[in-house]
């Protein structure tokens, strides 16, 4: 029988809780992979439905939906991938076992995504450079220490990023490993603009169109750049590719924009959006930890993960 | 006393100036126009009752004329841009001229006077117009209520003609002859059509080859290619108009599995003496499966493709509110009725544009009518009213090149330009059997009227809705690698 949701959000929180570093992405496929271990399905159309169950009630969480619902998407179809022999088998263990291992590898895969993408991004740094970047994000965290690490010296500069105020949460973990850093006001992006050599962003999800889901501002910042010939450059790990495709903002599905609490209680009319929609004509490179590429590529990408 | 030889001059001038058409109580505003200041204290002295005047009957008509010249000026301004307005409704229409009655509608109020027309001059130049004017065609069968007071701007529409098509009979060869009648309206049609041409043509003659003896059973591909060559020359002129792309591709597809037919047969079977048993003779089963592919072919690339596109437009359906398309396509059309499926849609008008009044954007008319939808019609002149809070601009294509450029009907281009001024997302609805290697247009095209397609860059679209799912105008080759891959396999 499927788990409890309950059960299944407080497995994930706690694997959020247990590691401060760990991504929302993958501790979600963390989550279903424990689920998997436990499963007694007897058919993989059981499977599947028992790990979409999962992936709903992760969804239901008050993390972000977007990259839950790409990583648990993504990790689905990656075990699933098996030859089809295999699928006749008429034992099913046969079959799960195969699925965990096929879980085992996409997660030891998934855990070094940072590290490749930040090894991409290190030759587009530059010595004595500004950089802007906007909110709290772990991959442009450790992409900036690790380019401290290899002897570059800059200076970043922070959105507080309203209304949680998690730049500062960015600004305290910069200045603890010595890298200088300034705290600018949302509405001062474009005041400091003309000073900053290159843009990073981080990403909720990247979607078809090749633009980013990621924390409200980031358009704002986006067009600012784009207006002064700044480069933006956005990281995110694969298991962020999400398959929708927004037309403009009013397009963001509802439950990428609100958490899953003010959209079971509140009016959303009064609600203000937790992210926006960055277009990709905005978007200089995305780093990712399948290679660098443009936003036109990662359509092409999502057909090869979709088809 | 100056003031007295002022207005007697005034009067001297006037009658040897004695006006006896329109065109001379028009030069009368203008030339008082100079000395209006002066003129105009002469009327006020006359208003205020200056009467020491001596003044002939005619004289004082003169004066009344002067006092009322700002109304009748007013008026004969009024006069002319009826005139100027019905002269270019009547020339660059192509409906109904307005009736006799609108033009006795739009007549100046010319006030009754000596120097100005007097009513049965007026009439005679009306009858005049009458007569010159051709007799009001019957009054035609029309969804819309005349609009009178703007003219005749009216759109014939016939609520009893569908949009389904039945299956015809026809052969390669008549494609031609129906894309003149009018019969073939767009590239799906004809696709379809020489698709069911095709099949028709493949049991024909697999029928006479069953019949001839001589033919020979490993050689079936060869013999359909060389048969099937004079029908596709005959469409191109020999080469000299090349099929339209999406047509093109068929061809190409079809060619393919002409020339898998040669292969070894999947089906023989080796003897008791070790000879390999033939197939039917003639090669009636590889002509059957061939048969079978062209219906699954059609299925796919129409039926499927079509509800496949709709079903993934459907989850735009919220935010869609207002949807303008141009020219007619198919799959648009279905769209829109599917989006109207239910008693409270989210779909709440849909505006039709053409490249000209009582073009082919009306077949949208004739299907959407009886919907519980805000429904406009117009041509490219009312672009920027149909735009107004528009949310999605949809309309469909007959290609889409590698470069992500698709090839659209003529006017596209400039709804796709104002779509991105206003922000709009301007999208395209194309099957992926659409999708050609090309990076260039032809100058020329046969069939549908060998008219020439317009390309649209891909830096104005927004998406490209295709049976595979949403794409951006660069996914175009992954796409293309997509059905290499498929075809192959």
């Amino acid at each position: 029988m499927f788990a409890d949701k309950d059960a299944i959000g407080s497995e994930f929180k706690k694997i959020l809780g247990s590691d401060v570093e760990i991504s929302t992405g993958l501790a979600s496929i963390k989550t279903l992979y424990n689920i998997l271990n436990r499963s007694t399905a007897t058919t993989a159309k059981e499977l599947s439905e028992e790990l979409r169950a999962a992936a709903e009630a992760l969804e239901e969480t008050d993390y972000s939906s977007t990259s839950i619902r790409s990583a648990c998407e993504l990790f689905t179809r990656f075990i699933s991938l098996a030859p089809a022999d295999l699928l006749d088998d008429k034992d099913f263990t046969t079959v799960l076992n195969f699925y965990r291992s096929r879980g085992d590898l996409f997660i030891e895969r998934i855990a070094k995504s940072r590290t490749l993408i930040s090894d991409c991004c290190r030759p587009f740094f530059k010595n004595n450079s500004n950089i802007l970047t906007h909110s709290y994000s772990k991959v442009v965290l450790k992409t900036l220490l690790d380019a401290r690490e290899a002897g570059i010296w800059f200076h970043v500069y922070v959105t507080e990023s309203q209304p949680d105020s998690s730049g500062r949460k960015m600004l305290l973990a910069l200045r603890e490993k010595g890298i200088h850093s300034t705290l600018v006001l949302d509405a001062a992006v474009g005041y400091v603009m003309e000073r900053m050599d290159m843009c990073f962003l981080g990403a909720e999800g990247v979607m078809e169109t090749g633009g980013i889901i990621n924390k409200i501002g980031t358009l704002n910042l986006a067009v600012c750049a784009k207006y002064m010939n700044k480069p933006v450059y956005v990281m995110a790990e694969s298991i962020k590719f999400v398959k929708e495709y927004p037309l403009n903002q009013a397009d963001i599905p509802a439950d990428f924009k609100y958490s899953s609490t003010a959209i079971k209680s509140k009016d959303l009319q009064a609600e203000h959006p937790q992210v926006d929609y960055t277009p990709p004509q905005f978007i200089t490179l995305i780093f990712t930890d399948l290679g660098i590429m443009t936003p036109a590529a990662v359509g092409e990408e999502l057909i090869k993960l979709y088809t | 006393m100056t003031r007295k030889k002022t207005i007697e001059k005034k009067a001297q001038t006037v009658p040897s100036d004695e006006p006896t058409n329109n065109e001379a109580v028009a030069s009368e505003p203008s030339s008082s126009t100079p000395n209006e200041p002066e003129a105009t204290e002469q009327v006020s002295e006359l208003v205020n009752g200056v009467t020491n005047l001596s003044m002939t009957d005619k004289e004082r008509g003169e004066m009344d004329r002067q006092t009322k010249s700002k109304e009748q000026i007013k008026a004969e301004r009024e006069a002319k841009k009826a005139e100027k307005a019905n002269k270019k409704a009547n020339a660059t229409s192509k409906v109904v001229a307005s009736p006799a009655p609108q033009i006795q509608q739009h007549a100046p109020q010319i006030p009754n006077g000596q120097t100005l027309l007097s009513t049965t001059q007026v009439s005679k130049l009306e009858n005049k117009k009458d007569v010159t004017q051709k007799p009001p065609s019957p009054e035609p069968k029309s969804a819309i209520k005349k609009d009178t007071a703007r003219g005749n701007r009216e759109v014939q529409f016939d609520l009893n003609t569908t949009v389904l098509r039945t299956p015809s009979e026809e052969t390669i060869s008549d494609l031609p002859k129906m894309c003149e009648r009018g019969q073939v309206a767009d590239v799906d049609d004809l696709c379809e059509e020489f698709l069911g041409a095709f099949i028709k043509f493949i049991s024909d003659w697999g029928a006479e080859r069953l019949h001839n003896s001589d033919a020979d059973p490993t050689a079936l591909g060869f013999d359909l290619d060389l048969a099937i060559r004079p029908q596709l020359g005959y469409l191109t002129e020999d080469g000299r108009w090349p099929l339209p792309y999406a047509l093109g591709n068929l061809v190409r597809q079809l060619k393919r599995e002409i020339k898998r037919l040669d292969e070894p047969c999947k089906h023989a079977h080796t003897k008791e003496d070790g000879t390999v048993a033939a197939e039917l003779p003639g090669g009636c089963d590889k002509l059957k499966e061939l048969e079978e592919w062209l219906e699954e072919a059609r299925y796919s690339c129409f039926e499927l493709a079509t509800n496949s596109i709709s079903t993934h437009l459907m989850q735009k359906r919220k935010f869609s509110k207002k949807i303008v398309t141009f020219d007619w396509c198919r799959v648009v059309n279905r769209i829109l009725l599917d989006s109207l499926v239910g008693e409270d849609p989210d779909l709440k008008h849909i505006v039709v544009l053409d490249q000209q009044l009582n073009g082919r954007g009306v077949r949208h008319m004739d299907t959407l009518l009886d919907k519980n939808v805000k429904l406009d019609y117009g041509d490219l002149r009312s672009l920027s009213v149909a735009l107004h809070k528009c949310s999605i601009v949809l309309i469909g294509c007959s290609a889409v090149l590698s470069n992500g450029c698709v090839a659209v009907p003529k006017g596209s281009l400039s709804i796709a330009l104002s779509a991105q001024a206003n922000n709009i997302p301007f999208m395209v609805c194309a099957q992926t059997f659409k999708f050609v290697d090309k990076v260039q247009t032809y100058g020329r095209m046969a069939l549908l009227g060998r008219e020439n397609m317009e390309l649209v860059p891909s830096s104005l679209i927004t998406a490209i809705v295709t049976d595979i799912r949403i794409v951006p105008p660069s996914s175009a080759p992954a796409i293309l690698k997509a059905k290499a891959l498929e075809s192959q396999n």
